[in-house]
């Protein structure tokens, strides 16, 4: 599932996936090229919370 | 206390010809429909409040993220040709976990319940609204019981067997939903306030909280 957040410089959106994010890839803003990653004290928790929605996800669609 | 041990002796032994009011009847697929759809629901805000939320003095607050914002920023000092014309500047900003997962809602999406309803007896009781009492004086009751199965077999001469479950077939899918109005105004709200701080700031504003 693709995400978007505005760019913190231009506000253009910027369209991400979090999973790619977890993995260390970098988005780029398609208007100035500024580029976000997850700082890597971040993985933990958002990792943690991942896990914990899939499998909230997976126990509904059961 | 006769009665509880009645409805759990209903509840282990259905009966499926019983007669029932044929509200009751239709009544409860979507009413189970419903309390499905709730349970779903509860557990997805339970998570919200859960692992994207912190407690703090009966206040929420966001789960803070921290991502890193790298932009190549041009040296007016230095001529096109020099090294270090454009330096590459890296920001720390955060922004809500809530922002960052892909959230959609996950509920009952379409409900499809079929079956056949036999009428079994006709009532009717007298109306008690005011409003209702000029148009209609007495109000109809249809009482039913869910259909039992037609018989399998094509042969005519087969002889007509009892059979011991009724045909009610009720499918549901589940399908992600847009998320509710609520949550949008509330991720919305955060992403507008993204703002980058470069790497001193951030850590003197730390200093100072």
């Amino acid at each position: 599932m693709e995400q978007q957040m505005p760019c913190p410089v231009c506000r253009t959106p910027i369209f991400f996936n979090v999973y790619h994010l977890l993995q260390g890839e970098r988005f780029v803003c398609p208007n100035c090229q500024a580029a976000i990653t997850l700082s890597p004290e971040s993985h933990e928790p958002v990792q943690n919370a991942l896990d914990k929605l899939d499998k909230l996800k997976q126990l509904q669609q059961k | 206390m006769e009665n509880t041990n009645a409805n759990a002796y209903d509840r282990a032994h259905p009966k499926f010809g019983a007669e029932l009011n044929i509200e009751s009847i239709i009544n409860a697929p979507l009413v189970a429909v419903s309390k499905a759809n709730v349970t779903m629901l509860t557990g997805q805000v339970r998570f919200l409040l859960d692992y994207c939320f912190v407690n703090e003095h009966k206040m929420y607050k966001p789960v803070m993220i921290t991502m890193t914002l790298s932009k190549g920023v041009v040296n007016y000092g230095k001529q096109p040709a020099d090294a270090g014309y454009i330096q590459v500047t890296e920001m720390a900003f955060q922004m809500p976990l809530l922002c960052l997962l892909p959230l959609n809602t996950l509920a009952i999406e379409k409900v499809k319940v079929d079956f056949d309803l036999e009428i079994t007896s006709i009532g009717s009781y007298k109306s008690t609204r005011k409003k209702d009492a000029h148009i209609v004086a007495r109000k109809a009751v249809l009482n039913g019981r869910v259909a039992p199965q037609p018989p399998r077999t094509s042969k005519a001469s087969a002889p007509h067997q009892a059979h011991s479950h009724s045909h009610l077939k009720v499918s549901v899918n589940a399908g992600a939903l847009p998320l509710s109005k609520g949550l949008l105004t509330v991720i919305d709200l955060y992403t507008k306030a993204i703002q980058p701080l470069p790497q001193q700031e951030a850590a003197d504003s730390n200093d100072k909280l």
